[in-house]
């Protein structure tokens, strides 16, 4: 489940701070209705970045919810016990 | 090809790389800044950050002296200056970062006077079990200080959105960089008398959430690109074998609990609730031991802060406000009340520590070409990228001074611009994307946190076929998409280097540090004989390995050192 930052239209001013700040270039700019587009959900790293830069409170940054979870996957694998009275 | 011409030029605009323009500009007559994202908010501490961390504290009440690292030093212990390790780090390298240490916060608090306390002091937390202390900041916007004090230096000129892609080279001599806009698709030569690489630390290397590219602890703009760039112009790099491991409270922000002392800092208990860390000493090696509770089967793990001293968690509580203030939104998601509740952590792997090989005035290698930050093997962290950007900066500029006019080289442009462009001509081209995934996935099930050689082997063989089979095969269908090609093209080879090079380290190091690993469950045990680097290079368009040993003090900076002692004693 992708959760992109969202952009209140209702407030959005056209600014255009989120779309020079983002530092993945996740916003493109809509040149005909002069306001941002979040057009690369896939590259969001969930920085905060826009939601801190726009100066009126239209960009929303939430956490995805697969990431509430907090159990490590692949990288240490459970293994019983590694060879740890040996190491170091 | 549109040529640029400056005496320096920096490729990265972070921390090391402001640093380094902030330096070069003192004495260089132009200097150009290439930065992937913006320069107010590019790098790993564009979100903020909460502690800097110093091994020397100038006027800073019981702080240790630059004499203190300096018997450190001569005694081979730890001088531990922000991230510093028992070995395998270079002693010059930390003598000038224990010298350079309080000039550099100076400098810092010229552009983020937040960094003191509204009264004017410092916020100091000593860790008595680390050679160094930290200061707690206000700094949520440290990198935006910093950025717009750079944009206001009149002899830097700096290109945002522009990717820094290969080196300029010729004779063996480094001139200056190729750049990409990454919004316009251009490809411009930017030619210089000295060019300095502070790309940052190399990322996105194994899968950390499936479900996600970018969910890394380290800024996904930091690809390696610095490290990538400088292996194909020929330079030597070290350090590809060993990864960094890190613990995270929710994905990325990891550092949201900072560094406290071990009886001062949040308990960390596993599923069944026990102690993790139940002794001061281990405190230091505390990520290797939370990693064994997951490789035991005791994971989730969790800090509990029920019983931290009230004014320990004031400083975390505040802490959490500008070390990716995003954090404390994600927390109130969840309904965690840190104060109250269990709060999961999880281990991540931020990264590696492959670096450019240089000498303490960020030397590399190669001729006209200086490093600084996470793209050299000196010290890591904020503390770090001032002290090496700014040295990189100082001596880049210097050499600029006397070196000759850069040129450029006609054949290397055609061909690289070609390469660059290459993916915009490939009608449905595979997705880079998809690629980095497919890559990081082998790392992590081929490699991962315990290494076996058959496995590696294997996972490189696999690597080397994906390469061959996809990369010519990726395309895009913008400017953007061409970044990520160009990203994805040094992913690959920084993958080959660091599993070839952790196929070669037959030994398991800094298993008692944590943070930086190389377990070897064939080899379980640290070997004194191999108290020396790896040494990777491309020689002939092949990648090759040795080894170096570790420097010793040089006279020179012994030299420097007695007398910089000798005037502070004054």
């Amino acid at each position: 489940m992708r959760i992109p930052p969202k952009v209140d239209y209702s407030k959005c001013t056209g600014c255009g701070a989120c779309y020079r700040e983002c530092p993945c270039d996740c916003y493109t700019w809509n040149e005909a209705k002069a306001r941002p587009i979040m057009s690369r959900p896939k590259e969001c790293w969930h920085c905060g970045i826009c939601e801190f830069e726009c100066p009126v409170n239209a960009v929303d940054v939430a956490l995805p919810p697969q990431s509430w979870t907090e159990i490590n996957k692949r990288f240490i694998v459970p293994m019983g016990r590694p060879p740890q009275e040996r190491i170091g | 090809m549109k040529v640029q011409r400056s005496d320096v030029l920096i490729v990265g605009g972070g921390i090391a790389g402001c640093f380094a323009a902030l330096a070069a500009s003192k004495t260089a007559g132009t200097v150009t800044l290439l930065e992937k994202s913006t320069v107010r908010r590019g790098g790993a501490v564009g979100p903020g950050m909460d502690q800097i961390m110093l091994g020397i504290g100038g006027p800073v009440p019981g702080a240790p002296s630059l004499e203190d690292a300096y018997k450190r030093t001569l005694a081979d212990e730890v001088t531990g200056n922000v991230a510093s390790f028992s070995s395998l780090v270079d002693p010059n390298i930390e003598m000038y970062n224990a010298r350079d240490s309080y000039d550099r916060l100076l400098d810092w608090e010229r552009f983020e006077p937040k960094i003191r306390e509204e009264d004017g002091g410092y916020s100091v937390t000593f860790i008595p079990e680390r050679f160094f202390f930290t200061l707690n900041v206000r700094g949520a916007n440290l990198k935006v200080r910093l950025g717009e004090g750079i944009l206001r230096i009149p002899n830097v000129s700096v290109v945002e959105r522009t990717m820094g892609v290969d080196l300029i080279t010729s004779g063996g001599r480094v001139f200056g960089a190729f750049g990409l806009n990454t919004r316009t698709g251009e490809v411009t030569a930017y030619l210089a008398k000295a060019t300095v690489l502070t790309s940052g630390i190399a990322a996105r290397q194994y899968i950390e959430t499936p479900e996600s590219l970018f969910m890394t602890w380290h800024c996904p703009n930091n690809v390696g690109d610095g490290q990538a760039m400088a292996y194909r112009a020929g330079a030597e790099l070290i350090n590809a074998e060993f990864g960094f491991l890190d613990y995270a409270s929710c994905r990325e922000g990891g550092g949201v609990f900072g560094l406290h002392p071990f009886d001062r800092m949040p308990i960390i208990k596993n599923r069944l609730g026990e102690r993790v860390i139940k002794r001061r000493e281990d405190h230091e090696r505390r990520v290797y031991l939370m990693a064994r509770e997951v490789a035991e089967g005791r994971a989730p793990l969790y800090f509990d802060c029920s019983e931290m001293p009230e004014e320990e968690f004031k400083i975390l509580d505040r802490n959490l406000d500008h070390e990716y203030p995003i954090t404390r939104k994600w927390f109130r998601q969840r309904g965690i009340d840190i104060r109250k509740d269990l709060v999961p952590i999880q281990l991540v792997p931020a990264g590696l520590y492959l670096s450019v090989l240089s000498d303490e005035n960020g030397a590399t290698s190669l001729g006209g070409l200086y490093a600084g930050g996470d793209t050299m093997a000196g010290e890591g962290s904020l503390a770090g990228a001032t002290l090496t950007g700014y040295r990189a900066g100082t001596s880049a500029a210097l050499y600029s001074r006397r070196a000759e006019k850069p040129e450029l080289n006609d054949v290397q442009a055609t061909e690289l611009e070609e390469l660059v462009k290459a993916p915009l001509e490939r009608d449905g081209g595979y997705d880079p994307i998809d690629l980095e995934e497919a890559v990081r996935g082998i790392k992590t099930d081929y490699v991962g946190f315990y290494k076996t050689e058959g496995l590696m082997r294997k996972g490189v063989d696999l690597i080397t076929r994906l390469s061959e089979t996809y990369l010519p095969r990726i395309g895009a269908s913008d400017p953007h998409g061409l970044m990520r090609c160009a990203e994805v093209r040094s992913l690959l080879e920084i993958s080959e280097m660091h599993i070839r090079a952790s196929i070669e380290r037959r030994e398991t190091r800094f298993a008692r540090m944590g943070m930086m690993h190389h377990i070897r469950l064939d080899y379980p045990e640290r070997d004194r004989a191999w108290r020396k680097w790896i040494v990777v290079r491309r020689r002939e368009g092949e990648m090759s390995l040795s080894t170096r040993d570790i420097p010793h003090l040089k006279g020179s900076v012994r030299e420097n050192i007695d007398a910089e002692i000798a005037r502070r004693r004054r």
